[in-house]
């Protein structure tokens, strides 16, 4: 901590700097290593709720994946998966008590998505790539890139969602009253989680046409 | 490869290191966030009849609302306190021993009679907060509240836009019969000629549904304490 500048510019190497970055498109954690799909489908009816959802994901994400990084040499390969879930779970009902009794505006809007940060696949996953083998400062980087890639991802189906199935952003109506007077009719499918689907694999389908190192050989 | 002694000994310590944390969290925060849980009813409370300014909530609170609890023949129970009996409880109970909290708003010569209400939602519990007019009969307003409705569906119930409709809507009929207001399937509904029908939310029916049950057999219990009071 004392030479903070100095820690920082170390830190910042092409390695980290591709951990950060690849998430969001080659090694995505919902497009490409296809985890946490259950939650993307779940919560992406509107923005809002798919920007609360991305932001506590990424934060439980860093600080499980730094915590499990550090202690990662003394976990005993055996029970390694349980010591993982007791911290993610751990933190994430610290965290929720935390803000019930700090910020209980902020707590009511998360309390629904306490259980689905928990069981968030993409957490154990990248626990299990990448804190398990690696420094605290990689896992650190790796931990951010995929929350902002899972992230990245919600935010675009919801968007799509939002504004099709509700006409809004945000909660704002973006559809003019003229448009209802004239007969358009927001579109009730994609308010389930069906269209959440057909959404992602839209973006899938885009993104392995564009990006050819993930096409596979066969 | 660890040993079993230390994989066990691992185990133990690990999982009770994070107890102790937890629990200390738990038990010390405990306080401010059951202060917390009671400031967001009173908040509700209010917001069902007036805008609430966060500032001078508890002395707003404490200004306008009576606290009254009755029993289901509309006889008054004294010594009960409204804001402090868990209505959870109390459905568990059978009516003719249960007590019936109402909250009474009164603000320049206007009185608001608001009734909480609880039930089920899909996923776990739902309130209601719902203040009828002077006349016991039109809904001036009305709050949801859930702990755990899915986002952007069942949650939609606490939205200014689906409590919104509901105001000016009547729980009894023009010849004096028990009604209520039913939430219909889907949205999209044409309500705004039907007095006791509110539109519903697409893809939240088993959320609506536990609404409906609050506002239909719940406000019905209240009957005889609305007959009391009036007359």
């Amino acid at each position: 901590m004392e030479n903070g500048a100095a820690e920082k510019e170390s830190l910042w190497t092409p390695k980290n700097r591709k951990l950060l970055t690849d998430p969001f498109n080659d090694d995505n954690p919902i497009t490409v290593q296809v985890l946490g799909v259950c939650s993307a489908l779940a919560v992406t009816t509107q923005l809002k709720t798919a920007f609360v959802m991305a932001l506590s994901v990424t934060v439980v994400l860093v600080f499980s994946n730094v915590i499990v990084s550090a202690m990662r040499n003394t976990i005993p390969s055996r029970i390694r998966m349980i010591v993982q879930l007791v911290v993610v779970a751990g933190l994430v009902i610290l965290v929720d008590q935390v803000l019930q009794a700090f910020a209980y505006d902020v707590s009511r809007q998360l309390s629904v998505y306490v259980g689905l940060i928990i069981t968030n696949c993409i957490i154990m996953g990248r626990l299990e790539a990448m804190a398990m083998s690696s420094k605290p400062s990689a896992a650190f980087f790796d931990g951010l890139g995929n929350g902002f890639g899972y992230g990245a991802i919600l935010i675009a189906v919801s968007f799509f969602r939002e504004l099709l199935g509700a006409g809004s952003l945000f909660g704002y109506k973006v559809i003019p009253q003229a448009m209802y007077d004239m007969g358009y009719e927001n579109n009730g499918i994609m308010l389930t989680s069906a269209a959440a689907m057909f959404i992602i694999g839209i973006i899938i389908w885009i993104q392995r046409s564009r990006n050819t190192k993930l096409i596979d050989a066969s | 490869m660890h040993s079993n002694s230390y994989t066990l000994r691992y185990a133990i310590f690990f999982t009770a290191g994070v107890a102790i944390i937890l629990a200390l969290a738990a038990s010390s925060l405990r306080p401010m966030q059951q202060q917390n849980i009671a400031q967001a009813k009173r908040a509700s409370i209010l917001q069902s009849v007036m805008t609430v300014n966060t500032e001078t909530l508890e002395q707003d609170y404490n200004s306008f609302i009576t606290e009254r609890v009755f029993g289901i023949d509309g006889q008054e129970k004294v010594g009960e306190s409204a804001f402090a009996l868990d209505l959870k409880k109390e459905m568990k109970k059978a009516d003719d021993v249960r007590s019936f909290p109402l909250y009474i708003f009164n603000k320049d010569g206007q009185t608001r009679y608001i009734i909480p209400l609880q039930g089920k939602g899909l996923w776990g519990p739902i309130s209601a907060f719902l203040a009828l007019d002077g006349d016991l009969n039109t809904i001036s307003g009305v709050i949801f509240g859930h702990e755990k409705e899915t986002p952007g569906l069942g949650a939609e119930i606490n939205t200014a836009q689906f409590q919104e409709q509901f105001r000016g809507k009547k729980i009894f009929t023009d010849s004096g019969e028990f009604a209520s207001v039913r939430i219909l399937k889907g949205s999209g509904n044409n309500v705004s000629g039907n007095p006791h029908e509110a539109d519903g939310l697409t893809g939240a029916t088993m959320t609506t549904n536990g609404v409906n049950k609050m506002l239909s057999e719940e406000v019905a219990r209240y009957k005889q304490v609305l007959t009391s009071i009036n007359s």
